[in-house]
């Protein structure tokens, strides 16, 4: 009888803890890869949906005087204040004129004189 | 008669003979006066000229109608010997007056402390080439000066028998609807309710200065608008009010303010003594003097 000699097993020299270790780095690199590559994918898709073109033809604002006259909304400011024209500032534009009422009835045609 | 609200106060016009729709127009007119004055010389607004100017100690370049509200100025400051003088602005805001009025809000813990000394004359202004430069210690507040002077500008617009009346400071132009005078009625500055007399105007202006309205707390003290250029403080006149009538607003306003300072007795010989002009004195203690040349409808 006569005996084989037994293939030696080959040993890594890691321990066990080293061995895990090694597997969940292993994995996190795959990990941050394939996430990686699923967002690049997304990005540059072609099959990305496009915006409707009526939407992405529209201006993010709109002077009311653009819109064609059926369209206007109806604005109606608050007592004082006025709609702007277009190209127009605050700084810039002439004096708002104050909104001139009818004196009410009751009041006399004379002056109460005092310091105001 | 129309109302707008310009300038911090109600503002009414009053043409008798125009009809309706006339009369409306003109309000219109006067109302886009009145908010272009005050946009471009209100103290509270940065954007106006005067707001510029006091901000700036560089030489400026000043408009034609600024350069004309300084050149009057100037005129009510050597007529009144300095006791009209609209460089206060720096007294007003160190006692509290920085923003636009409004009841209760310019309320503070501090009490008020004088400002700097300040006078007219050391503006440096260049009629030739228009320029103005201002001291750093130095801010205008062209005020009720201002009121006054925008209201004769209206006045001058309307036909020959009209009333504009800001808050009290009022050009009546004719001899009003009964062609007998305007009626006015002085305030009791104690009670806004009761009517202490009733003068007939004919083409004259009048105003009013007391500090029962524009007032507010500061400190343990109750600080007013009306500062004494001679302390840099709210003054402590021992008037409580003063009417004065004149041929224009401006110089209502002016004189109103000036014989308030100065006090019953002085205040008195100050109005008395310029033709032309009459005035109300009402004093702390409830007193009344009527100097001048006046009309009482009632008393």
């Amino acid at each position: 009888m006569t005996d084989r000699p037994r293939r030696a097993t080959p040993r890594l020299g890691l321990s066990a803890l080293e061995l895990r270790l090694y597997l969940v780095a292993v994995l996190a690199g795959v990990y941050v890869l394939t996430f990686r590559a699923i967002g690049r994918g997304t990005g540059t898709s072609p099959s990305a949906p496009a915006a409707p073109s009526s939407v992405a033809a529209l201006p993010a604002a709109i002077w009311l005087d653009q819109l064609p006259a059926a369209q206007r909304p109806a604005v109606v400011p608050p007592p004082g204040w006025r709609l702007a024209s277009r190209g127009e500032s605050a700084a810039a534009s002439p004096a708002l004129v104050p909104v001139v009422v009818r004196a009410p009835a009751s009041r006399p045609l004379r002056v109460r004189t005092r310091s105001s | 008669m129309r109302q707008f609200r310009a300038m911090n106060t109600e503002v009414a016009v009053a043409a008798p003979t125009l009809d309706d729709a006339a009369e409306h127009q003109l309000a219109l007119q006067i109302a886009s006066l009145f908010a272009e004055t005050e946009r471009r010389f209100s103290r509270f607004r940065d954007d106006s000229e005067l707001g510029r100017l006091n901000r700036t100690t560089e030489t400026v370049t000043a408009s034609r109608a600024l350069m004309e509200l300084l050149g009057r100025a100037r005129q009510h400051v050597t007529d009144t010997d300095g006791l009209f003088d609209p460089t206060i602005g720096a007294a007003l805001c160190a006692a509290g007056y920085d923003r636009s009025f409004a009841a209760g809000t310019l309320d503070r813990e501090a009490s008020t402390t004088p400002a700097d000394r300040a006078h007219f004359a050391e503006l440096v202004i260049d009629e030739q080439a228009r320029c103005v430069r201002r001291p750093p210690h130095i801010q205008l507040d062209l005020g009720g000066f201002l009121k006054g002077h925008t209201v004769d500008r209206a006045a001058a617009l309307a036909p020959a028998t009209a009333m504009i009346d800001a808050g009290g400071d009022a050009m009546l132009r004719g001899a009003g609807p009964d062609g007998a005078g305007w009626l006015v009625e002085v305030e009791d500055p104690g009670d806004a309710t009761r009517v202490l007399a009733t003068l007939r105007i004919s083409d004259r202006a009048v105003a009013t200065s007391a500090p029962n309205r524009r007032r507010w707390r500061a400190g343990r003290d109750t600080a007013h608008h009306l500062i004494d250029p001679r302390t840099r403080l709210p003054s402590t006149s021992d008037l409580a009010q003063v009417t004065a009538v004149a041929p224009t607003a401006e110089y209502a306003d002016v004189l109103a303010k000036v014989a308030f300072l100065l006090g019953a007795a002085e205040g008195a010989r100050f109005l008395a003594a310029r033709p032309g002009i009459g005035g109300v004195l009402v004093a702390r203690d409830g007193s009344r003097r009527v100097v001048g040349d006046l009309e009482v409808a009632d008393a």
